[in-house]
């Protein structure tokens, strides 16, 4: 289900804009701008589907807490600017976000590394900043900073989180993921966990394709070759649909539990094509969030932007309305009061109940792990019984934290 | 002889104007010029070698980013202090842009160019895997100390370097060194037969290039506060090239309004508009179509290199 | 051991079939007109999200799926068309350098107009159902898309054989890519043939696309992930010359594949390995000055 012609974001724009211009007469009638909320993210390149998400969910809730009276008496504005995966891009914007437009909260690209420019920036000029996608667990350890916080779960918490779910089932893994920094820390953090699993287990065969590698049929013949009993994957995107659709006329998922994580753009893709008995891994899998906000939400979010919402979308409007209710407690937008009143929150959110850990500002969010089945209701394939793997479960201990920002 | 001075005149008001900036314009516009200056200067090391010299490089995003890595570095793992780091960045770079260099300028034209091309993203390649060194493809942070931290400080600081650097390449250009390459470029053949070592002279200008890119790129990483992989792409390489056709091939300022250009329709296009990569296609192609010589030929009268021609 | 190459190898001939019908295209374009083709990718891309619509709108089923393989092509020569006569034209007598700018501007705009028009989404084609599936060539796993690559990419070299050995045009082709300029003195008119020879490259890398969808995604990023490569495959096997084009392909695609099995650690990177020795050691590449052998 593909969304043409995006009005949101033309409407964002022309938000804005008008923003702006009512800012000039508004300034006459009543003295009370908009609280800005800035993002630069990645929406031209391969990532662009999911910052795409990530701007509706956001205007999802902006637009619910503007219908409500606004936050602290004032509306609130969305400003977006692209940053096309370059992290100097990103990070020019992020100053005029934070200099010029005088934003009072920043969240987070989807690159990883435009999201380290962007979380420097966020720390030198004290404004709070929000990551609802990209998870590189330095953000967290040794680039930690006040102002950060993160609605994701890490690569660490991913990587044992899988582990955790799939290690006691064989003895013999594979692992395949995009030569990429993230993938090779991925796999760093699946072993040891593995080990504590399932202290037999080991992982007898590593490929690393290229990103953005269209034909993954030589890194398929080499995981079967070795035989693995399970794999897992640290691939993502169109990387992942390639790879399942190449895989399958070789049997490869008759022959080995395939694990991996999916995002739910993944699975819109694939569509019936997804094999069923895949272990996958999600953020924030719609349709497994249970409760009668989820279900407000989930149908609001269709009838606005005609499709159904993914992982981002979710985790950018929970973070909004963590920012909303942290500065509505604080009673300011201010950012150290805002901070503080973070730090201290207790939301109730469409994933469940969010808080953040002092020590590194990760939300105890769980990671959704679940099979592949066909689903009615659906034109593409869900993950069945899917069970939450809690972050207190996973996450890095204190010791671990502080001794990476001591190395 | 008053013609002479006058264009000095302007380039001295010129910088004049760029030093009073601080005092009008507010701090988002003033990083964009310190982009906007080492843009300008790694786009002007890249007409070294390709509008002086006619060596069409694919790989000189390779020391921009090698200037960045050193800096960022001597920065986080040898606890240099960043300006040191700076002064080495050139030095790096240079070391890395003589031995591609060597390999390279053995063969010409397409082929070079692609050879560079594939030289460069090796170097992007290991790079990038050598996550204890370089901090692998999330980048390796810069601690930029306290009194570069203002706005102004490190405009001035980018302003002045940017400035020396392109007062020594006029003056390299303009220089029997020059000549020669101006003579290879037009006809490498005659250049040999009237005894020019044309390899020589095109290494030395691949390398004094390369070490002018390595500055620019060590400013880059300072005002970015990182290095990252994504300067050492061939994508990064392609840029000067397009803003020295698009701001004038074989004129010394042409780069520099074709980075000027770059730089700032880049940050408003991908402030304002949904379909940034149109808009910026289009542009290129108005000024391809009906600007030939680039936009420098608008100013076609300031013909500031001696006895340079369009081929 | 064996069984672990075998199958390699025919991974990386089906891969390398259909880089060869991309990287024909742009060896054309590169030897005839002597522009180098940025816009190769973008066309390529283009080329995979036509197949998808027309697939799509036809239900997505086996007459679908010939259809798409049809239109393809079909759109993105138009297109190439309208680029070579309303734009590479303007700029023909100029240096090959402006042409380098327009057709990367061109990659451009391409590239967001198929996100205005397709979205952001990635899309998939699924294969058509006489195409699903593997045979087993003894114990080696082989699917049948794959084989179905490779019988394409033959039947592309039989045919551009026929049409660059046997006709007309084909020789005029041929004989622009080795001089264009006695070919104008001769009384052809080159830029006719050029046009042509344009048009032709983009179908091809139009139909690669189109080949690709199947296989893999239909996604946004599709053109970066093709470009160098196919240029790099040009260049290896000599501009100009399709035999190159093939040999390059299969090089290419081989040393990678082969490579996952003997030196996984420069798997990614053969192909620039490949790439610079052949432009050290062998400047012309392995073909160059000859079109067809």
């Amino acid at each position: 289900m593909t969304s043409r012609f995006n009005p949101s974001r033309r409407t964002v724009l022309a938000m804005g804009g008008a923003g702006a211009v009512a800012l000039a007469s508004r300034a006459w009638a009543q003295s009370k701008d908009p609280i800005k909320i800035g993002i630069a993210t990645d929406l031209t390149g391969i990532a662009a589907a999911y910052a795409n998400s990530q701007i509706n969910g956001l205007r999802q809730a902006i637009d619910e807490i503007n219908a409500a009276g606004g936050l602290l008496g004032r509306e609130v504005a969305l400003v977006v600017r692209d940053s096309q995966a370059k992290p100097d891009l990103g990070v020019s914007h992020a100053r005029d976000l934070i200099t010029s437009e005088k934003v009072s909260l920043l969240i987070g690209p989807v690159s990883s590394g435009v999201a380290l420019g962007i979380s420097t920036l966020a720390k030198q000029n004290k404004v709070p900043v929000i990551m609802t996608a990209p998870n590189t667990p330095r953000l967290a350890m040794e680039l930690f900073h006040p102002y950060f916080f993160s609605v994701v779960p890490s690569g660490l918490m991913e990587s044992r989180a899988i582990a955790a779910a799939i290690g006691k089932k064989a003895r013999s893994f594979g692992f395949i993921g995009a030569d990429y920094e993230a993938s090779h820390q991925g796999l760093a953090y699946f072993k040891p966990w593995l080990k504590k699993v399932n202290p037999g287990a080991e992982v007898t065969v590593e490929s690393f394709p290229k990103l953005g590698e269209p034909d993954h049929t030589s890194y398929i013949t080499q995981l079967m070759s070795a035989r693995p009993e399970v794999v897992f994957s640290y691939l993502w995107g169109a990387d992942l649909v390639g790879f399942v659709k190449q895989a399958k006329p070789y049997g490869f998922f008759d022959r080995t539990i395939f694990a991996s994580m999916f995002f739910f753009d993944d699975l819109r893709a694939l569509g019936a094509d997804m094999p069923d008995g895949i272990v996958g891994q999600m953020r924030a899998p719609f349709f497994a969030l249970e409760g009668a906000r989820m279900e407000e939400f989930t149908k609001n979010y269709r009838a606005k932007f005609n499709e159904y919402p993914a992982d981002w979308a979710i985790m950018s409007y929970e973070a909004m309305q963590i920012f909303a209710l942290a500065s509505t407690k604080a009673g300011t937008v201010d950012s150290d009061p805002v901070v503080g009143a973070i730090e201290a929150i207790q939301y109730d959110g469409l994933r469940g109940q969010i808080s953040f850990r002092k020590e590194d500002h990760q939300a105890n969010v769980p990671s959704f792990i679940g099979t592949s089945v066909p689903d009615p209701a659906y034109p593409f394939k869900v993950f069945g019984s899917m069970s939450r793997i809690p972050a207190e479960e996973i996450w890095p201990s204190i010791e671990e934290v502080e001794a990476s920002r001591r190395a | 002889m008053t013609r002479p001075y006058a264009p000095i005149l302007a380039c001295i008001a010129g910088v004049a104007l760029l030093a009073a900036m601080p005092l009008i314009l507010p701090a988002t516009y003033l990083y964009l010029l310190v982009g906007l200056f080492v843009m300008a200067l790694f786009a002007s090391s890249y007409n070294l070698v390709f509008g002086m010299t006619g060596l069409l490089s694919f790989c000189h995003a390779t020391f921009y980013g090698a200037g960045a890595y050193t800096v960022a570095i001597a920065a986080s793992r040898l606890g240099l202090p960043v300006l040191l780091g700076l002064v080495l960045a050139p030095l790096c770079a240079g070391v890395l842009a003589a031995a591609i260099g060597w390999i390279s300028v053995r063969t010409k034209g397409i082929q070079f160019a692609m050879l560079t091309l594939a030289l460069g993203q090796l170097v992007y390649t290991v790079v990038v895997r050598q996550y204890r060194l370089t901090g692998g493809d999330d980048g390796l942070p810069i601690a930029v100390p306290d009194w570069l931290s203002p706005v102004t400080t490190l405009y001035y600081l980018a302003l002045c370097v940017c400035v020396l650097c392109l007062a020594g390449l006029w003056r390299v250009l303009h220089s029997p060194f020059g000549e020669a390459l101006a003579a290879i470029r037009q006809n490498a053949e005659r250049a040999r037969f009237i005894g020019i070592n044309v390899v020589a002279y095109q290494r030395a200008a691949f390398v004094i290039a390369g070490m002018l890119a390595g500055v620019a790129g060590g400013l880059r990483g300072i005002e970015q506060q990182a290095a990252y992989p994504a300067l050492l792409t061939w994508t990064q390489s392609a840029e000067p090239l397009l803003m020295t056709l698009a701001g004038g091939l074989t004129t010394f300022f042409g780069p520099i309004i074709g980075a000027a250009l770059f730089v700032v329709l880049n940050f408003f296009v991908t402030a304002s508009f949904e379909y940034p990569l149109l808009v910026f296609g289009v542009v290129m192609l108005l000024i391809v179509l009906f600007l030939p010589g680039g936009v420098a030929s608008l100013f076609s009268r300031v013909r500031l290199v001696r006895g340079a021609s369009e081929t | 051991m064996l069984e672990a190459v075998a199958s390699q190898v025919v991974g990386g001939l089906s891969r390398g079939m259909v880089m060869f019908v991309v990287a024909t295209g742009l060896t054309l374009i590169f030897g005839s007109l002597r522009i180098a083709n940025f816009a190769h990718g973008a066309i390529y891309m283009l080329g995979a999200y036509v197949a998808f619509s027309v697939s799509s709108q036809l239900g997505f089923g086996t007459a679908a799926f010939v259809a798409a393989l049809v239109g393809a092509p079909i759109v993105v020569g138009a297109l190439g068309f309208a680029v070579e006569r309303g734009l590479l034209r303007r700029i023909a007598h100029r240096s090959h350098y402006y042409q380098i700018i327009l057709t990367y501007a061109v990659a451009l705009i391409i590239a967001d107009l198929v996100k205005m028009i397709w979205g952001v989404a990635y899309l998939t084609v699924p294969r058509p159902s006489f195409l699903e599936g593997a045979v087993f060539l003894g114990s080696i796993v082989v699917p049948v898309y794959n084989l179905f690559l490779i019988a394409v990419g033959l039947a592309v070299l039989a045919a551009i054989h026929v049409v660059f050995n046997r006709t007309r045009f084909g020789t005029l082709v041929r004989a622009s890519v080795l001089d264009g300029e006695m070919l104008g003195a001769l009384g052809t008119d080159v830029r006719q043939l050029q046009s042509k020879v344009f048009v032709l490259g983009c179908m091809l890398a139009g139909l690669g696309g189109a080949l690709s969808a199947p296989a893999s995604s239909v996604s946004l990023g599709m053109d970066h992930a093709v470009i160098i490569e196919s240029f790099a495959v040009v260049l290896i096997g000599g501009v100009g010359s399709i035999v190159g084009a093939l040999a390059g392909s299969l090089i290419v695609g081989l040393a990678q594949a082969l490579g996952i099995v003997f030196a996984p650690e420069f798997a990614a990177t053969s192909v620039y390995i490949i790439l610079a020795l052949v432009m050290l050691f062998r400047r012309n590449g392995l073909f160059g000055g000859r079109v067809m052998a």
